[in-house]
């Protein structure tokens, strides 16, 4: 028996609601997006662990299995209140849920893309040296040391003692395993504030000998807290640019090559282009055109604003209309 | 030429040389007084033998204004206290084991000796802290009871905290002996549980690193295992000695907020005594 455990508990509020709530900016929900690509199909059981608070005020669980239903059956464990961590929440959701046999927990809010298919005593990394993007609140990560046979020596919370840190999805053989040494590391005497999963692998890997295998994700995206929901909001922006005013004289080699290799990197990590302009002839905007084409600079539109005006607006609402045409 | 001042809370003077490209460390006493159990500590230093672990070898002693010294091999390492902070998880068994071997290494029978010089320091102790609080006057009450004549008496470090054990080319090195009222390898694992269990060293830390209260659980747990299943028996004389060692603090402690983590850890204690009397 295989269980994948999401914890969704808790999380932070962004647009009034638990971010696993909110919907990702290419479409699909949060809490959907963090099963994707991770084999999900091959876990006899999926669990969310949600609050019963967030039922009430959010309707939770009608959102997750009207937004699931069509990519697996999945099942929902209301706990009554916040746990004193991630562990706990595991443990409480392994209680709860009567789990048996062997248990994932994906542990974060975010996408990743597993490059095999993992069992057993599994962490997934992120290799930074080989990590091209930025990465939010580094220091709030758990580095994982391996070996060349991808069998993990160490593994610590908040300390830079390697160039992989922890992606968010453990696996354990056992689910026994898991409670057992939970429960030692909830020992009062040692006041450990709040038992991470990581914490849990450190402990099997310390005190059992058990044997955990890091895979690998090439991709990767946290929407944890609300500093790295903004940043992945910021990244996949629709931006207007006016073609007019940003090329000088309406030279496109007025583009200086910092710009250029910026536009490059961004476009392609999900920003989102539109150029507009006015005074331009169809030739210079062909020109343009194959500009961006040789430089990989990605696109979505080209608008002829028809129009030399230089008031733009952006219009979200209809209070904003009537602000924008008051009087006119 | 004097290098660096490495000294430690006993009050002697830890100082590295560098005398023509030889690295020494000379350890000076505190005071007159101190003299003779710093020359203590150096034969016991120089007197000690182990298949498992090693000590810096002593090069020269003498005195200095009165004051006795002893020079000896500096190995340049980390002491076990500093690397269990940032050591592999998966190596500290590998340290627990020489340490486990080392100690039954020990050895030791069985001696009326111990009910003995166990009753003396308990008796001097109830009088020392007549009247403390309730937690206190129960432990010293169980110990009063507990019958210490299993304890081995053999040889012991004396005071084998995890800073005066240096780890050197992936060896382990002993430093800073003491002599103690009694010689038994049970005491020095208490020594080391004072710190793996009860977290001494960490008192006055408000915030102790996560990473660093997992690897030292698992270091108190690997290492009871370890005595467990070789000597069973043993266990409830190592929770009495911890118990007795932390006792033995009160005495000279004088803040209140010392005195309050004491007296948790004690009350800690005297419940895996009651636990271990259960089996
Ligand atoms: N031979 C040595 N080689 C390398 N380092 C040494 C050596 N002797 C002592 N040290 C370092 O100096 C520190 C203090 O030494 P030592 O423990 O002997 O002194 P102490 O003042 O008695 O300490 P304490 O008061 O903690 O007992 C040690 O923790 C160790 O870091
Ligand atoms: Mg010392």
């Amino acid at each position: 028996m295989k269980t994948l455990i999401v914890l969704c508990a808790g999380g932070t509020i962004v647009n009034d609601k638990p971010i696993y709530l909110n919907t990702h900016p290419d479409g699909g929900l949060i809490a959907k997006k963090a099963i994707e690509n991770i084999y999900q199909e091959t876990y006899d059981r999926v669990i969310y662990t949600i609050l019963d608070r967030e039922c009430y005020e959010y309707d939770a669980d009608v959102i997750l299995s009207n937004e699931l239903r069509a990519t697996r059956e999945i099942e929902i464990v209301r706990l009554e209140e916040l746990t004193k961590g991630p562990a706990d929440t595991v443990y409480k959701t392994i209680k709860a849920a009567n789990i048996e046999g062997s248990i994932a927990i994906r542990d974060s809010l975010g996408s990743m893309e597993l490059t095999e298919r993992l069992e057993g005593n599994f962490i997934v990394g992120l290799n930074l040296l080989t990590y091209n993007d930025s990465i939010q609140r580094i220091k709030s990560k758990g580095f994982i040391v391996a070996n060349e046979q991808n069998i993990v020596l160490d593994f610590m919370e908040k300390r830079f003692c390697s160039d992989i840190i922890s992606a968010g999805l453990y696996g354990f053989k056992k689910g026994d395993d898991f409670i057992e040494s939970y429960l030692r590391l909830s020992d009062p005497a040692y006041n450990i504030p709040r038992v991470s999963v990581g914490h849990v692998m450190e402990h099997l890997i310390g005190y059992k000998d058990r044997k955990f295998k890091l895979g690998y994700t090439q991709v990767f995206e946290d929407w944890g807290d609300q500093i790295a929901w903004y940043e992945m909001q910021r990244k996949r922006a629709t931006v207007f640019i006016d073609l007019d005013s940003m090329l000088a004289n309406k030279k496109i080699d007025a583009l200086s090559e910092k710009t250029i290799k910026k536009m490059r990197i961004v476009s392609q990590n999900g920003m989102r282009f539109v150029f507009y302009y006015a005074g331009m002839t169809q030739d210079s905007i062909a020109e343009f055109r194959r500009f961006l084409v040789d430089n990989d600079i990605e696109y979505i539109a080209f608008i002829d604003r028809k129009s030399q005006s230089k008031e733009k607006y952006f219009v979200n609402s209809e209070e904003d209309f009537d602000k924008i045409t008051l009087g006119l | 030429m004097q290098i660096t001042n490495m000294s430690g809370f006993s009050g002697c003077k830890v100082l590295l040389y560098d005398d023509e490209n030889l690295l020494f460390v000379r350890k000076i006493s505190g005071s007159i007084e101190y003299n003779n159990r710093l020359q203590l500590q150096m034969e016991k230093q120089k007197n000690f033998k182990s298949a498992f672990v090693g000590v810096p070898a002593i090069i020269d002693s003498g005195f200095d204004n009165g004051l006795f010294y002893f020079d000896m091999e500096f190995l340049q390492g980390i002491t076990l206290a500093e690397k269990l902070k940032t050591m592999r998880v998966g190596d500290i068994h590998k340290y627990v084991e020489i340490l486990g071997e080392f100690l039954f290494e020990q050895g030791g029978n069985n001696s009326e000796m111990a009910v003995e010089s166990f009753g003396r320091k308990i008796d001097q102790l109830s009088n020392d802290l007549k009247n403390k609080n309730e937690t206190v006057c129960e432990a010293l009450g169980l110990l009063k009871k507990h019958d210490w004549k299993m304890l081995p008496c053999g040889t012991c470090h004396g005071d084998l905290t995890l800073e005066n054990i240096i780890i050197h080319d992936g060896n382990l090195y002993l430093i800073d002996f003491l002599d103690s009222f009694f010689d038994s390898w049970v005491l020095d694992v208490a020594t080391m549980l004072q710190d793996a269990r009860c977290l001494w060293s960490f008192r006055n830390n408000d915030k102790v690193n996560n990473n660093t209260l997992v690897r030292m659980m698992i270091f108190n747990d690997l290492l009871l295992d370890f005595i467990k299943n070789k000597q069973p028996d043993k266990m409830i004389d190592i929770y009495f000695a911890l118990l007795l060692k932390l006792v033995r603090i009160l005495p000279y402690c004088n803040d209140d907020k010392t005195e309050l983590f004491l007296n948790e850890k004690i009350g800690m204690v005297m419940k895996m005594i009651e636990k271990e009397d259960q089996l």
